[in-house]
């Protein structure tokens, strides 16, 4: 018995030696987190001189994320650099070359982890040897986390060129680190190797007393097998948002819906663990690389990526309208207009063009989707259309106008259902058209007024970010390198309207406001993430424009569109001359409960 | 919970293996029992009282039928000094408890399972508008109630002793890995290993084994399979032509081949880690060269409890004495000829048990003549002793051609929602309906689909068939052999991690 308990105790000692890498990173909520986040941060902000709006104040080598922040009493340009650390010491070098003069704070950090209410997790990272054109902003090794860096500001001329180096890794466990044990962590621990103690020695004395013959690969399948089976519950994960497939991951239901014998309980836990278990991303990521290795096309529930090309388009899309379908859209639409007469206010739809239907020849040749289908869902959407023009309500369709800019240069992204500037610039002109023959003094913007940039990145999003290809995609869970194609690296043009100093921005939950001294009138559009490079234009044209975007996460994806009920009283506190329902084909049917009370 | 579910295989199994591992032998029992409890009720908790009650009636209902059976035998002593009254009456009371457990299981199965399409028929064949709040139906209901009839019956026909522990009766019953889909355990088949089982080290790495072949069946072959057959069968018809159907029926015959065997594959496979040995459920039914071999080979379980519960019995009732079946036979016996009047015979009880086989499978009227349609070939190779085997090789091409095309079409009606679906669905297979609208061949399938459905077809035939074999082979061999079934378990593992495509077909049954 003693020695089975021994053997027992050093298998123990073995196991923990084992699950080192799970303590190896910690943070300062008094427990052990067993985060397997890899990443470090490395963090510019720039600040100082900045003339004009810019779209580069530096560059650096390897090119950084870029966020840029407007404040009234000027701008700071912001970028972040994220690296991918692993358990050993990697070197980093970074050149950075600023394009004004100015001042610039470089911080070394941990990774920026959040919930989904922006509550930021500690997560850290040990950085040394940083040095900042050879001088050492610290030597010794610094465990650091987002909350906590480590910051050299220096002055900077135009195009002097920064060499940053440092060295970097994933948060390795220590004695000192052992001081978080005291906080709780300590009762984990001993528990945790009381039960190993336990199993081992019942497996032992369980194994002990068979006399059977077994075989070597046979008795090595099974251990690997049940290893395996155990892995994913090593540590179940606290994340509560999923960056990479950009959605929040389920929760975990009560204990008490379990023992009341609620239905859903068991289903609830199943969505948690499947979002949460061990491994998960790894072997996600090796589903996709063998999938992805066998096929020409991946496809997904919503559409298909052609790897030859690199272009994603969505499913064919199927008539799901009946015709009382099509009678309470028109309904919801009269009800509407007739709100916004009631209060002075001119409504305008502006329906964006499927990307299937814009290139619809490019799918069809290319692709081998069916003409006949596309043609046979446009009649049906015509129909509505039909319909609510009867009423005299202005529904701006730029179908033509897109088939024609598709000629000269992409009107969407590629990997993506958003428009691209040139797209949003096109359907801006085609909406102006309509409101200029009832506000005639409305300035209309011209590509002219507007400083052209060329970027592969995707320049999308709430606060305009630059993002790389696919972080809209419905690919999202595929990492970048699965996808990439040569052809990925298309340069999209970016426009950047020459006034942009003169444009005051205050962002609110899911709103914008945009105060232009130069324009006249007052906008309110609602649209979705589709129709935000809609906002490079639009703005410059009114006095004030209100931006609320439906799908922001304020409400479940099927109520976006409850505009009466969710914004009556964002209207009325603005009060519009002009309200624009900015709608893509494939919402049309979510229209059915604009003017819903429930 | 499904077997290829991640909360199932990296959550609940590897608990269970590991309680089960460390209680001692007496507590096994519970260990499993309680597990099945938990697997059955974390779906849908409020259905374990049904299950609970379907146990405690045929715990019941079993000592009462093997109590009268006891006095028969007492009463059949005193016959021999001639007081047979008593005999029939205690044979009859047997008979009357037996009828009474039966109808009780039957009962549960019929509403919950057939409650709506009763009436939904009587509203649609009257016009009538009976209001009705629709019935859902407990998962592995059809399942669990066939194998409680079969304990009851086997009781009745004492084959065997009745189970006067409830526990283990509930055991046999709820048994997690043939709870849900089968394969339906005969009572007469594990009533011993209830009793008394080991689990060696040879059993785990046998079920072990042949749950990752079970598994990859699945999820690699049968979900890749199936999401072709699903867009195929979710496409309007007018958006299909000849090629794509027979696409569509072709990937379906596979998935669900694939996706019902992978589940009793794992179903043995995990018997076999807690030292059950269930009955094989398939045997290549594809190679089959008629209707009659491809039920012999398809759904083993199903197709002997038929065969044991309701074709047979249905078959000797001639032979019983001065009943009205039997004076009915005789009748038909003296005026058509004993062959034409066991003709007749044998189609009544195929026809009943087609239409219970079809019925069993869902409550739709494609089920019932997908049934019907196996039922009719089984009755025309009968008589025209189509099922022999030939010689020539052509003959057997001819044959083996023959089956795949009736189980093809078949499966057609089986996997369509209504039968006038089934009907324009069959005559776009043979031209003779054409939808406007087409998609290519590559919107159905990639390079990933061809792959998968040669794989299935290969496998379908036993030429891997002794690869989970150890007596005899070498080392090498079996270590080659493990590892392949290692990688086949982590690319079904990393499956299930990516895919939500998940849907287990046999759960509606």
């Amino acid at each position: 018995m003693n020695k089975k308990i021994l053997i027992a105790a050093i298998l123990t000692f073995v196991v923990n030696i084992l699950c080192i890498p799970l303590w190896t990173e910690c943070g300062y909520g008094g427990f052990v987190r067993t985060l397997f986040n890899k990443e470090v941060r490395l963090e510019f902000v720039y600040s100082g001189i900045v003339t004009g709006s810019e779209p580069f104040h530096f560059q650096a080598t390897p090119e950084p994320s870029l966020c840029s922040w407007f404040y009234h009493s000027g701008n700071i340009r912001r970028a972040h650099l994220t690296l991918q650390a692993s358990g050993k010491w990697q070197k980093l070098s970074v050149q950075v070359e600023p394009l004004h003069d100015g001042k610039i704070t470089i911080s070394f950090k941990g990774p920026d982890a959040r919930d989904d209410y922006g509550r930021c997790y500690s997560v850290l990272t040990d950085w040394r040897n940083s040095k900042i054109n050879g001088k050492a902003v610290f030597k010794e090794s610094k465990t650091l986390s987002y909350q906590k860096g480590e910051s050299a500001k220096i002055s900077v001329k135009k195009n002097e060129i920064l060499q940053i180096e440092a060295e970097f890794r994933r948060h390795r466990f220590t004695i000192h680190d052992f001081i978080f044990l005291k906080h709780g962590n300590l009762w984990y621990l001993i528990t945790g190797n009381l039960l190993t103690l336990f199993l081992i020695y019942r497996l032992l004395s369980y194994f002990a007393g068979r006399r059977e013959r077994v075989r070597l690969g046979d008795a090595l399948l099974v251990v690997t097998f049940f290893t395996c089976l155990f892995i994913p519950m090593i540590d179940i994960s606290d994340e509560v948002k999923s960056q990479r497939e950009n959605r929040t991951l389920a929760e975990k239901p009560t204990l008490k819906g379990l023992l009341k014998g609620e239905a859903n309980t068991g289903g609830g836990y199943e969505r948690w663990f499947n979002d949460h278990f061990y491994g998960r991303s790894v072997l996600i990521k090796l589903h996709d690389i063998v999938r992805n290795n066998l096929s020409h096309i991946i496809r997904t529930r919503r559409g298909s990526y052609f790897k030859e090309g690199g272009w994603d388009f969505g499913l064919p899309p199927l008539v799901d309208c009946g015709l009382t379908s099509f009678q309470a859209i028109v309904d919801n639409l009269v009800h509407l207009d007739q709100f916004c007469r009631k209060n002075r206010i001119k409504l305008y739809i502006l329906e964006v063009p499927r990307k299937e239907i814009i290139y619809k020849e490019f799918i069809v040749d290319n692709y081998g989707f069916d003409e006949k289908q596309f043609v046979k869902v446009s009649r049906a959407e015509e129909t509505i259309r039909r319909e609510v023009r009867k009423h005299h309500i202005p529904w701006v369709y730029p179908y033509e106008a897109f088939r024609d800019a598709a000629r000269q240069d992409f009107v969407f992204l590629k990997c993506s259902n958003h428009w691209t500037d040139w797209g949003a610039f096109v359907g801006y002109c085609e909406l102006m058209k309509e409101i200029n023959k009832d506000f005639p003094d409305m300035p209309i913007v011209s590509l002219n007024d507007c400083r052209k940039s060329q970027n592969w990145l995707y320049r999308d999003g709430y606060r305009r970010d630059y993002g790389p290809p696919k972080h809209l995609s419905q690919f999202y869970n595929f990492s970048s390198s699965e996808l990439t194609s040569p052809t990925d690296q298309v340069l999209y043009n970016y426009y950047d309207h020459k006034n942009g100093k003169n444009m005051v921005i205050e962002f609110g939950k899911f709103t914008k406001e945009f105060t232009y001294p130069e324009g006249k009138h007052k906008i309110m559009l609602t649209g979705t993430s589709q129709n935000e490079n809609f906002l490079q234009f639009l703005p410059y044209s009114a006095a004030r424009t209100r931006y609320i975007r439906l799908n922001f996460g304020q409400v479940k994806n099927e109520d976006e569109f409850k505009i009466l009920k969710l914004y009556k009283k964002d209207i009325f506190s603005f009060k519009p001359e002009i309200l624009i329902l900015c709608i893509h084909t494939d919402n049309l049917p979510k229209l059915r409960d604009l003017c819903s009370p429930k | 919970m499904l077997f290829s579910s991640t909360v199932f295989l990296f959550l609940f199994l590897p608990i269970v293996c590991v309680l089960y591992l460390l209680v001692r032998k007496e507590l096994k029992d519970y260990v499993l029992l309680l597990a099945s409890i938990f697997f059955y009720a974390w779906g849908e908790p409020r259905y374990v009282a049904v299950m609970l009650l379907t146990i405690i009636i045929n715990y019941v209902g079993a000592l009462w039928v093997a109590n009268l059976n006891r006095k028969k035998k007492v009463w059949g002593f005193t016959l021999l000094l001639g007081e047979h009254t008593k005999l029939n009456c205690s044979c009859s009371a047997a008979k009357l408890a037996l009828f009474l457990t039966i109808l009780g299981d039957l009962s549960f199965l019929f509403y919950f399972k057939y409650f709506n399409f009763f009436v939904e028929n009587i509203n649609a064949l009257f016009d009538g508008h009976i209001d009705f709040i629709k019935v859902i139906m407990p998962i592995g209901i059809s399942f669990y109630t066939f194998q409680a009839i079969s304990y009851v019956v086997d009781v009745y026909r004492e084959e065997v002793e009745p189970q006067r522990n409830i526990y283990k009766l509930a055991l046999y019953i709820t048994l997690f890995p043939q709870l849900v889909a089968g394969p339906i355990v005969k009572y007469h088949d594990v009533a011993d290993q209830i009793e008394n089982r080991t689990v060696d080290f040879e059993k785990v790495a046998y079920g072990v084994k042949r749950f990752i072949v079970g598994l990859a069946k699945k999820v690699l072959l049968a979900n890749t399979l199936g999401a072709v057959a699903d867009k195929v069968f979710t496409q309007p018809i007018d958006q299909l032509d000849c090629v794509t159907t027979w696409l569509g029926a072709i990937c379906y015959t596979f998935q669900i081949y694939y996706d019902f065997s992978g589940y009793s594959d794992m179903a043995i496979g995990l018997g076999s880690i807690f030292g059950f040995k269930f009955l094989e459920n398939f045997n290549y039914p594809y190679i089959s060269r008629s209707i009659t071999e491809y039920w012999r080979r398809w759904h083993i379980s199903l197709g002997s409890w038929f065969r044991d519960y309701m074709f047979m019995p249905i078959m000797f009732l001639p032979l019983a004495r001065n009943t009205v079946i039997s004076r009915s036979y005789r009748w038909v016996m003296k005026k058509v000829g004993s062959k034409v009047a066991n003709a007749i015979m044998t189609f009544v009880a195929l026809f009943i048990v087609w239409f219970s086989t079809g019925f069993w499978h869902g409550a739709g009227w494609t089920f019932i003549v997908w049934g019907l349609y196996n039922g009719f070939f089984i009755f025309i190779e009968t008589l025209t002793g189509w099922n022999r085997d030939r010689k020539s090789i052509r003959g057997k091409a001819l044959q083996h051609f023959y089956a795949m095309l009736v189980i093809m079409l078949g499966l057609v009606i089986f996997r369509s929602d209504t039968m006038n679906y089934a009907w324009h669905y069959l005559l776009t297979m043979f031209g003779a309906e054409r939808g406007e609208t087409m998609y290519h061949l590559i919107y159905y399938v990639d390079r990933i689909e061809i792959i998968a459905l040669t794989v299935g077809i290969v496998c379908s035939a036993p030429l891997c068939s002794k690869m989970l074999e150890v007596e005899g082979r070498s080392q090498l061999r079996i270590a080659a052999v493990n590892l392949w079934l290692l990688a086949l378990f982590i690319l079904s593992a990393a499956s299930i991690a990516a895919s939500t495509y998940n849907p287990f077909i046999y759960f509606r049954f």
